[in-house]
């Protein structure tokens, strides 16, 4: 993939977002779970981009929860996520795969998305864009997918937005090793038994 | 040379034929094979050659009746619903022979004193105290179950049935001895595990021989006891209770993702509702069937029979072995390759007896 010098690769994306991808995946996963209890619980008829936005709820509570080092939250209203890593920004929204949600009226998303390119003075190869979205989408089997996206622009007309890139957030299920039975068990401790023993015993 | 027809049959039943089936490999009739079995009539020179021939054992093997009988019956199965008796007379079978193999070999070694016990008690009682008996902390991870049992006094058997089969394990009280068979194959360690710790369970709590409706169910409480003890997952499992919660316990205790779920479930440390919701998701990430790969439990294997055959004078000698055995080479070398060899195991301090060893007399003689 040939970026721009100004646009960091997706590597360099998950690894300014590798403080908070471990969580990522288990807080929409509880988000979820405890949304379908409200809803059912509550008997409550909602569509569904409500009912994501609850999921969204959830999920910013159980990250705010794990207090992780280095990660300031936004305290945004209702369930918007933002947090910083650095100089980084990240806001996580609801779409599809490969398909950014376009802004409606939101100025503020606007903005986000038309990020501001480092000017030419700042052009020394170390300035990069800082907007990053980790889009969260929820198929028809209820399977949750993460992806880390960098956006590129906002095309107001079309109603479309553009990335630079988009990559998938690896559960981080899929990232643990380790194993109870590493390095090998003890021999049986059974020996020769003694030429009297195996005459009597063989006899 | 007088043959034994129960031999017959022990080799007919282990390469999974029927009399039908053997009487035409052979071009007999199936009266011909099934008097011979029974021993109505004494099997001939040239049946036996071409049983022989057939299900791979030397003519030698069929001058002698088996020491030991592991009715199908009476053994207590952990398999797939699909599995079927002629895949369940197979593995008895083998065990059969292994069985015959470590007795004929035993006279040559130490034997290890039994430090199990049978239990009157509930499944989740037993264990804990079988936890006791084996020696081990009563709320911290078991590293290797299998090693564990056989140190334990317990004769654990490898059998080599292919990697299909549907059978996991089954055990018996034989002669007085607990028996535990665990079938190779391609079966996940985790699930060769909670077998292991399955068929433990019976050993301990249905010694008797009575038929029970729920000793399978018994004996998964004890299984989920001994190797997911209450105190502990009280402790490690903790709200809100995810699927890479759950998953990054795995290597430490050894069982599954999913046993884990339904053992907080068993627990009440999750509702129905979220057992549920657990369950959709791993359905969901396909890991119902194979979870995922970095997770793997390392199969544990038994180590005792091959550690038998190490001591021998003449152990390194296949050949030999197998002539005194009463098998073929290629019959001792299938056994032998599932079970651990002395580079899968750590060394001990001990040193043998006495390298004087009086040479193996057949027991058949």
């Amino acid at each position: 993939m040939d970026l721009p010098a100004f646009v960091p690769t997706p590597e360099e994306g998950l690894e300014l977002l590798s403080p908070v991808s471990p969580h990522l995946q288990p807080a929409y996963d509880n988000a979820l779970f405890e949304t379908r209890t409200y809803v059912e619980a509550k008997e409550l008829n909602c569509d569904m981009p409500t009912f994501l936005t609850f999921v969204r709820a959830h999920a910013k509570s159980y990250l705010v929860k794990q207090e992780i080092p280095s990660v300031t939250f936004k305290d945004w209203s209702l369930s918007g996520i933002e947090w910083m890593i650095g100089d980084s920004i990240f806001r996580s929204w609801k779409g599809d795969d490969y398909e950014l949600p376009p802004p409606g009226a939101s100025k503020g998303k606007m903005k986000f998305l038309n990020q501001q390119y480092p000017l030419p003075f700042e052009s020394t190869g170390t300035a990069k864009l800082r907007n990053f979205v980790v889009i969260y989408s929820i198929g028809p089997s209820n399977k949750i997918t993460l992806w880390l996206v960098c956006p590129k622009k906002y095309n107001a007309e079309d109603r479309i937005a553009e990335a630079w890139w988009w990559i998938q957030i690896q559960d981080p299920a899929l990232g643990i090793t380790g194993s109870p039975a590493s390095g090998n068990p003890p021999d049986v401790p059974i020996e020769r038994a003694r030429p009297t023993t195996i005459k009597k015993k063989a006899g | 040379m007088m043959f034994k027809g129960r031999r017959i049959r022990q080799a007919r039943e282990l390469r999974r034929l029927t009399q039908g089936e053997l009487a035409r490999l052979i071009g007999k009739s199936q009266a011909a094979v099934a008097h011979a079995e029974r021993g109505f009539k004494e099997p001939s020179a040239d049946l036996v050659s071409a049983v022989a021939l057939q299900t791979r054992f030397p003519i030698s093997f069929f001058t002698t009746d088996p020491p030991v009988d592991f009715p199908v019956e009476v053994l207590l199965f952990r398999a797939r619903s699909t599995m079927t008796r002629r895949e369940a007379q197979a593995a008895a079978r083998y065990a059969e022979i292994i069985f015959e193999m470590g007795l004929n070999l035993s006279p040559y070694v130490t034997t290890l004193p039994l430090k199990l016990e049978k239990s009157g008690g509930s499944p989740v009682e037993a264990a804990r105290e079988a936890r006791r008996w084996l020696g081990l902390s009563p709320d911290e991870p078991i590293r290797h179950l299998v090693n564990t049992m056989e140190r334990a006094g317990i004769l654990v058997l490898a059998i080599p049935l292919e990697e299909q089969s549907d059978i996991d394990a089954f055990s018996a009280w034989i002669q007085n001895t607990p028996v535990v068979a665990l079938c190779a194959g391609k079966t996940a360690g985790d699930r060769k595990r909670f077998s292991a710790g399955h068929e433990l369970g019976h050993l301990v709590l249905h010694f008797d021989k009575n038929i029970r409706s729920n000793e399978h169910k018994e004996a998964d409480e004890f299984s989920a006891e001994l190797l997911l003890p209450e105190k502990a997952m009280r402790r490690e499992i903790s709200s809100p209770v995810t699927l890479t919660s759950l998953a990054a316990l795995k290597p430490r205790w050894g069982v599954s993702i999913q046993a884990l779920v339904y053992r907080a479930h068993q627990l009440g440390i999750i509702a129905d509702r979220q057992y549920r919701y657990l369950f959709e998701q791993i359905s969901i990430r396909g890991w119902r069937t194979r979870e995922p790969e970095n997770l793997d439990i390392p199969v544990e294997k038994p180590r005792t029979l091959r550690k038998i055959v190490e001591l021998l004078p003449f152990g390194n000698n296949i050949s030999h072995l197998a002539a005194e055995l009463h098998l073929s080479v290629e019959n001792v070398q299938e056994i032998l390759n599932v079970y651990d060899g002395m580079t899968e195991v750590s060394p001990t301090d001990q040193q043998p007896v006495s390298s004087k060893i009086i040479p193996l007399k057949s027991k058949r003689a």
